[in-house]
């Protein structure tokens, strides 16, 4: 809040600069940032004036999420979920039934995907 | 007849360019693909889908003319939608803010990102910008075997906006972007309304529209279907 007070301070100093020097300039405000600027031209040429004044350096991205607890929430009611973990994506799925054998066994314990059933 | 789904990814993880083919087989028998010229892919996954799959895809769902209306009122008068919703699968390692909670997810649960292009016109002095915005969901069923689905997070990028004018951008799209995860919410909850009578078995994603025949390309990242089995 004291930064864009001092900003806007700045950027009015600026745009009564130009004023006294004949220029007539705009201001852009925001919370952090101020654009002092004007076109004009002089005896035919054309000029441009822009000052740019700000308190922060920012990015083109960013990102956020819903607060942690009401993803917990949400996440607790959540029986299945679209995964490609490689296992059994369900519980409410019926599983596949295997008559036990020595082989089924071996295979099972050698990492094969999904629960088998007793 | 069961029908098995290949899927073959540009990137690993399941990801981008998607090739896919399609094999109805009978139970019992093998689902057999001899096809050699799939190009330069990276990763593959496999899905047999039972006769009851019952697949929404979500696009279309998604650019029904209320949802759009509601999304163009997200943006203000700030930026314009410029594109078409899309909806594709995003495995929670690649979401942009998975850092600030890791352990919110698995690595490979899926989640959609919703995502759609925007334009924004700024005065003379700075160029004009272009990027996308994105939600992302996670669909889920509950212990009741009903199909739910909350809106877990956002995020943009977009170029352009320099040298003076990416600083009040961000302050639009901050205060809009999230905001329209409460409008987002309440157009999924609406659509999950018509399902609210029914429980299902399973729910799984799958590259494209579904289609249970032949085979095509499509791009996982931009769509996906929900599949379902019915109970």
């Amino acid at each position: 809040m004291e930064n864009a007070k001092r900003i806007e301070e700045l950027a009015r100093k600026i745009q009564q600069c130009l004023s006294e020097a004949g220029i007539k300039a705009d201001v852009d405000l925001s919370a952090h940032e101020a654009v002092i600027h004007a076109k004009g031209d002089t005896e035919g040429q054309i000029f441009r004036v822009i000052a740019h004044i700000t308190d922060r350096e920012v990015t083109p991205a960013d990102h956020g999420s819903v607060a942690r607890e009401i993803a917990r929430a949400r996440l607790t009611t959540a029986v299945i979920r679209p995964t490609l973990a490689a296992q059994t994506a369900t519980s409410f799925a019926a599983e596949p039934k295997y008559v036990a054998s020595p082989s089924r066994e071996q295979q099972s314990h050698s990492g094969t995907e999904g629960k088998k059933s007793e | 007849m069961p029908v098995l789904t290949n899927y073959w990814f540009e990137d690993t993880d399941f990801r981008g360019n998607t090739q896919f083919l399609n094999i109805a087989h009978c139970a019992g028998c093998w689902a057999w693909i001899n096809w050699p010229n799939v190009g330069s892919t990276r990763s593959t996954l496999v899905w047999e889908r039972e006769d009851r799959e019952f697949v929404v895809d979500m696009v279309p769902v998604l650019n029904a003319p209320d949802i759009l209306a509601a999304v163009d009122k997200i943006l203000g008068g700030s930026a314009q939608r410029i594109s078409a919703i899309k909806a594709g699968w995003i495995p929670w390692r690649y979401v942009p803010y998975r850092g600030s909670d890791p352990s919110r997810h698995a690595d490979l649960d899926l989640l959609v990102r919703i995502f759609f292009n925007f334009h924004v016109h700024t005065p003379w002095y700075c160029s004009d910008a272009d990027g996308d915005i994105s939600y992302y969901v996670v669909p889920y069923l509950d212990g009741s075997a009903h199909l739910g689905a909350y809106v877990d997070g956002w995020s943009y990028n977009y170029s352009g906006g320099g040298p003076f004018c990416t600083g009040s951008i961000n302050d639009h799209l901050n205060s809009g972007v999230p905001a329209g995860i409460g409008t987002l919410q309440s157009m999924l909850d609406s659509r999950l309304a018509l399902f609210a009578s029914r429980s299902f078995d399973l729910l799984y994603l799958l590259p494209g529209d579904g289609t249970q025949s032949g085979g095509g390309t499509t791009n996982v990242n931009d769509q996906v279907s929900l599949a379902l089995l019915p109970r």
